[in-house]
């Protein structure tokens, strides 16, 4: 480590480092260093922001392609008023604006973190300048000014301090240590942010008071690293926004270049500027399934719903299918992976291996509880977890020592003791009682609490202690010691006469009882979560601050490592000198434990998973956690012990901390991406039946079979609802037994494409068309023959066309329940919406042809009976068809 | 031989504390001070502060010669007369706001000693003095150069002995509307070019400093804005300081390149540093 950094510093070298002085700096200089460091504020400025993310919504290939065709909407219908075509450019218009409107809303929620930021900085400071004491405020701040720090204070800059007393303060903004840290203003020769010299910005101040100088503002702090990597790190794109992206593009690129293609060979074969410019809007309009983006929308919605109801709120839309993506969680172990509730689960004598029971066992429990401080409230016993978790066990202890009514004294647990105390009554005896680390008692011991009485503290015995407190701790439970004495009749007098005894005084001869052994216990739903992570093909990493075999027991009891074996475990040190590569190759070998690890290396962790290709989720609570849970693909917060920081900056919120419920997310999370590709499969197939008219229309001279608000009437009218029904599917059963997708296969893929379009589309349209064709022949109508749109007879054709594609839609709806079975094994009438879906189309498609309003609005007319009962059997047509695909070319899983 | 083109403001102070790093690191352990007067601050504060900074080099063991140049013409020109061209020296400047301005270089005289001098020059924006010259922590950006770190090497060297950990960074820019519906395949591919640069410049830096220890890693990263990237990873890796490479392009190339480097200057979470090198 190089000297000569501020902590190293001693205290009267400080003023002069840092050019400044006891008295503070003056205004001139104050003046000259904030021009060249600029303000003390953690906010980064880019006002562009705003604007760039709404332009971003506008410039999308979907939002653009659906403009230019509204625009050339409106000025086909300059061109030729009468044909409704403002109509269809106002459609249009309204559904791309809610489209980027919606995507813009939703970015702009998610960029709140600054605003819980800003909690953790003081408006005013006080500081010494020129002499004097002045309240300035926090962002007029200099590296040089002197602060006057009080218990109470948020720190507003990082500063080295000068002065100190009493010195407490927490660094869990920083740290995500809760217990609080004692300060002074010594040299010290730690690195910068472990020094016990140093005040950092945003952490508190607990108790003492102090003068410190600055030496770091803004952004430049530990803090505003922080507070620049939260609001600056860009969330990644989710993979469905990625396959979204990719789909419209392609869509896109198709619709456009067989619209301009068969406009020019419209115009080069001689028909008129209008009828290709409708032309080309049909081809265009028939080829984007307009009401696909806002069915993802729908389907993600209704998806963060459910989710909700599984303690898995999703603050983002697109985290909803990108939890169901993920190929590995690095979960944090308190709170999530265990209880948080700490529980003594085994008590042993200081010097025979064996567990101790009965009276015994509340022997020593009687005595950890002289050295707690337990409150009872009306929600049941409060105080240190520790404290209450002896409380209970005692409270449990058949024939255990009844708690005393009250400690005479009680010394809390000191940070650097590393143990607490008190004394009480017990049975009739006045009692001290030490509880804390072996390593803090062990020098205090006189003797031990053998079973057949006392034994002396010779080398052999405090050994033999050891070696017991080790097996406890190699078994992963946290060890604490309880030594005793009875107090002489001197203390007692002291004690009586109302006499202070210094815990110092008291600690001499004491009698080592034995040892608590404490663990935090594993949910008991977690070991079967981890399972099913297991068999769904995920990885599940724990990333603890905790001892290595704390979380090496932890991780054994949870399924995330075998048990009995020795897992390899990655420590914050290692993690530091490792460099991405080495880290890459440590998980690659197997580590699935990382352990005393601070928040800011789970950035690192998550950098070399992304690194790796894989789709990465973090779970977090402290302010620290911040950037990680930004930088992941997905970031989840814990609801209940996480911070505003973190929950803002995360996109899924644990409502209960349970890892069981990042399951239950994750099946959902996959259950709504295959429903995603059964309604895009659903929808697509419709393209084909849209398309074939206009090709026909253009190669032969043959009338025109669907027009282009009727192609509207099914991409933005009858195929919402059965989409959303899809979009509402209860889970496969098998979703948690297949490994994650692969993050390069696409949502459109070419079988879906084939299958959509060369199969499905094709049939529907052959079938749509053959009655088309079946009406205008059995009307008279003659090949190549011209047709007015007003016409009876085209009327009736058109109508049946569409009423046909509508009614086939049905087979293709129950068909896309299943990939390979029919659709019908499920229940149609488990899925409500599904119903409402099938009906639709069915009163649909007969008022398109007898219902007048309707028939008004498509330009349809009626046709026979006999005809319509020819369009129903296309129900059966299609979905015969796939099903015997399906039973002839897959195999069932 | 190291020169300090110093300018007598607090940012000038802060700035010697890195010369006077970097000569402890020189064999000649000797810094020359050079002052074009300039009427900024008055000639006595100059004469003041010199001689503060001769107590400091004294106590670093290093030997300070101060020269105050009496204004003739403009200021870069009188520092450039004094600057000896060659690869054997070094020049350290600063990089502060113009009273009136919003740059850090654009214009100013350590740009001018950036662009003409004959030596090395490194100018320095200081953001953070309590480091007092001492950025253990060292991100640096590379542009791709296929000269690979050898224009950054005779920098390197005299920030070495404070060195403690060094990260590499190749931000491989891309558009931002093709970086939208970029494919995975096409990220990995772009991805691995970076890597393999970054692990030649590694290489060539491991058998540069033989067994001095230090945490070296690297990374390469796709961005539509490499100079946010670079503040990102600065905040990221907790780095004391960015060092980069001045451009040596025509023209537009270096208003457009200018402007960049002056926005990292401007938000920089860190001290920054801009160096030329010149040939052996």
């Amino acid at each position: 480590m190089s000297t000569g950094q501020i902590q190293h510093l001693e205290k009267d070298l400080v003023f002069a480092s840092l050019h400044s002085r006891p008295q503070g700096l003056a205004g001139a200089e104050v003046a000259e260093r904030l021009h060249e460091v600029g303000r003390n504020s953690f906010e980064v400025k880019d006002p562009w922001k705003i604007m760039r993310s709404l332009v971003k919504q506008f410039t999308n290939f979907f939002t653009i392609l659906l403009v230019i065709s509204a625009a050339i909407c409106f000025v086909a219908h300059r061109v030729q008023p009468g044909e409704s075509m403002n109509v269809l450019g106002w459609a249009l218009l309204v559904v791309s604006l809610l489209n980027a409107f919606f995507s813009f809303f939703q970015e702009y929620r998610a960029e709140r973190a600054m605003e819980a930021l800003r909690k953790f900085l003081p408006q005013q400071v006080e500081v010494r300048r020129d002499g004097s004491l002045t309240t300035v405020p926090a962002e007029e701040l200099v590296p040089g000014d002197l602060l006057l720090l009080t218990e109470g204070d948020r720190v507003p800059a990082d500063a080295r301090l000068v002065a100190s007393h009493e010195l407490l303060a927490s660094n869990a903004p920083l740290t995500g240590e809760a217990a609080p840290v004692r300060l002074d203003a010594d040299a010290c020769e730690r690195r910068l942010t472990e020094s016990s010299n140093i005040v950092f910005a945003g952490c508190s101040i607990i108790r003492g008071s102090g003068e410190a100088v600055v030496y770091a503002t803004g952004l430049r702090t530990e803090f505003g690293k922080l507070a620049h990597l939260s609001q600056a790190i860009a969330r990644p794109a989710s993979p469905l926004e990625l396959e979204t992206g990719r789909m419209v593009r392609t869509l896109t690129v198709i619709a456009v270049l067989m619209g301009t293609s068969f406009f020019v060979y419209g115009m080069a074969s001689g028909r008129s500027l209008w009828v290709n410019l409708v032309f080309m809007m049909g081809i265009i309009v028939a080829n984007v399934p307009e009401g696909l983006l806002p069915t993802f929308t729908l389907a993600l919605a209704m998806g963060s719903l459910r989710m909700a109801r599984k303690n898995v709120l999703v603050k983002s839309l697109n985290a909803v299918e990108a939890l169901g993506a993920v190929h590995v969680i690095c979960t944090d172990k308190t709170g999530t992976l265990t209880q948080n509730r700490l529980s003594i689960t085994e008590l042993q004598g200081p010097s025979t291996a064996g567990r101790l029971t009965g009276s015994e066992a509340g022997r020593i429990l009687g005595l950890a509880r002289i050295a707690s401080e337990v409150r009872q409230t009306d929600k049941g016993p409060t105080g240190d977890p520790l404290d209450v978790a002896v409380h209970r066990a005692l409270a449990e202890e058949a024939g255990g020592l009844k708690p005393p009514h009250g400690n005479a004294s009680f010394y809390p647990f000191d940070v650097e003791k590393r143990r607490s105390a008190g004394i009480a009554e017990q049975e009739g005896r006045l009692l001290f009682a030490v509880k804390g680390a072996f390593e803090a008692l062990r020098p205090l011991l006189d003797g031990l609490q053998a079973k057949g009485g006392l034994e002396a503290t010779d080398d052999q015995a405090l050994a033999r202690a050891e070696e017991i407190m080790e097996e406890m701790a190699c078994r992963g439970l946290r060890v604490i010691a309880v030594a005793w004495r009875e107090l002489d009749e001197e203390e007692r007098r002291r004690l009586a006469a109302g006499d202070e005894i210094g815990q110092e005084e008291l600690e001499n001869n004491l009698l080592l009882a034995g040892f608590l052994g404490i663990e935090d216990p594993i949910r008991p739903e977690v070991p079967e979560a981890v399972a099913i992570c297991r068999r769904a093909g995920i990885e599940v990493v724990m990333v603890t601050g905790d001892h290595p075999d704390t979380a090496q027991a932890v991780a054994a009891r949870s399924g995330i490592t075998e048990s009995g074996g020795d897992a390899a475990v990655v420590t914050g040190d290692l993690l530091d000198k490792l460099t991405g590569d080495q880290l890459i190759e440590k998980i690659t070998s197997g580590v699935r434990i990382f352990a005393r690890t601070t928040p800011e290396q789970k950035m690192k962790i998550v950098a070399a998973y992304k690194r790796m290709g894989l789709v990465a989720a973090m779970t977090g609570d402290g302010v620290n956690d911040a950037p990680a849970l930004k930088a992941a693909d997905v970031g989840i917060a814990m609801g209940r012990e996480g911070t505003d920081v973190a929950r803002e900056a995360a996109q899924i919120i644990l409502l209960d901390d349970n890892f069981a419920s990042i399951v239950k997310g994750i099946e959902e999370g996959r259950t709504v991406f295959a429903n995603i590709r059964k309604f895009t499969n659903y929808v697509l197939v419709s393209n084909g039946p849209e398309i074939l008219p206009y090709l026909l229309y253009i190669l032969l001279p043959v009338p025109l079979a669907l027009n282009v608000i009727q192609i509207l009437s099914i991409d933005l009218g009858t195929d919402i609802i059965p989409s959303m029904a899809l979009g509402q599917e209860p889970p496969d059963p098998a979703e948690m037994e297949r490994p994650p997708r692969n993050r390069e296969q696409g949502l459109l893929t070419r079988e879906l494409i084939c299958h959509s379009y060369l199969f499905l589309g094709l049939l529907e349209g052959a079938w749509s068309l053959g009655l088309f064709f079946y009406v205008l022949l059995d009307g008279g109508w003659r090949y190549g023959q011209e047709l007015a749109g007003n016409d009876p007879l085209y009327r009736s054709a058109t109508g049946i066309a569409l009423s046909t594609i509508l009614l086939m839609q049905i087979g293709n709806l129950i068909g896309r329940r299943y990939a390979q079975r029919s659709g019908l094994d499920r229940g149609l009438f488990r899925n409500p919406l599904l119903v409402a879906g099938i009906l639709i189309q069915i009163v649909f498609s007969w008022a398109t042809l007898y219902f007048p309003p309707l028939q008004r609005v498509l330009q349809t007319g009626p046709v026979p009976l006999h005809v319509y009962l020819l369009a129903w059997m296309g129900i059966f047509l299609i979905f015969g068809t796939d099903y015997l695909r399906k039973r002839t070319f897959l195999r069932p899983a | 031989m190291l020169y300090l083109a110093y300018d007598g403001s607090l940012n000038g102070d802060w700035i010697a504390r890195y010369a006077i790093r970097m000569a402890a690191a020189g064999h000649e352990r000797r810094l020359v001070l050079l002052h074009a007067h300039d009427g900024e601050v008055p000639a006595a504060v100059i004469e003041q502060k010199a001689a503060a900074l001769a107590r400091e080099c004294e106590a670093a063991g290093i030997e300070l010669e101060s020269l105050f140049l009496p204004r003739r013409g403009k200021v870069a020109a009188e520092l450039l007369q004094h600057l000896p061209a060659g690869s054997a020296n070094f020049c350290v400047c600063g990089a502060r706001l113009q009273p009136r301005g919003r740059d850090y270089l654009t214009a100013t005289v350590s740009e001018q000693l950036l662009r003409r001098a004959g030596c090395n020059v490194v100018a320095i924006r200081v953001v953070q003095p309590g480091l007092f010259g001492r950025p253990a922590n060292f991100l640096f950006p590379l542009a791709g150069h296929p000269r690979g770190f050898r224009t950054a090497l005779p920098f390197f060297h005299l920030f070495l002995p404070d060195m403690e950990e060094l990260h590499l960074l190749r931000v491989m820019s891309v558009s931002s509307a093709w970086f939208r519906y970029m494919t995975d395949p096409a990220i990995k591919k772009l991805q691995e070019r970076g890597m393999v640069y970054i692990w030649q410049v590694l290489e060539e830096i491991r058998r540069e400093i033989g067994d001095h220890p230090l945490h070296l890693d690297g990374q390469a990263i796709l961005s539509d804005d490499w100079p946010k990237e670079i503040l990102l990873q600065a905040s990221r890796l907790r780095a004391r300081m960015i060092l980069l490479g001045a451009t040596e392009r025509r023209l537009p190339a270096r208003f457009y390149y200018g402007t960049r480097m002056e926005q990292i200057l401007r938000a920089a979470p860190c001290d920054v540093g801009v160096y030329r090198g010149v040939a052996e």
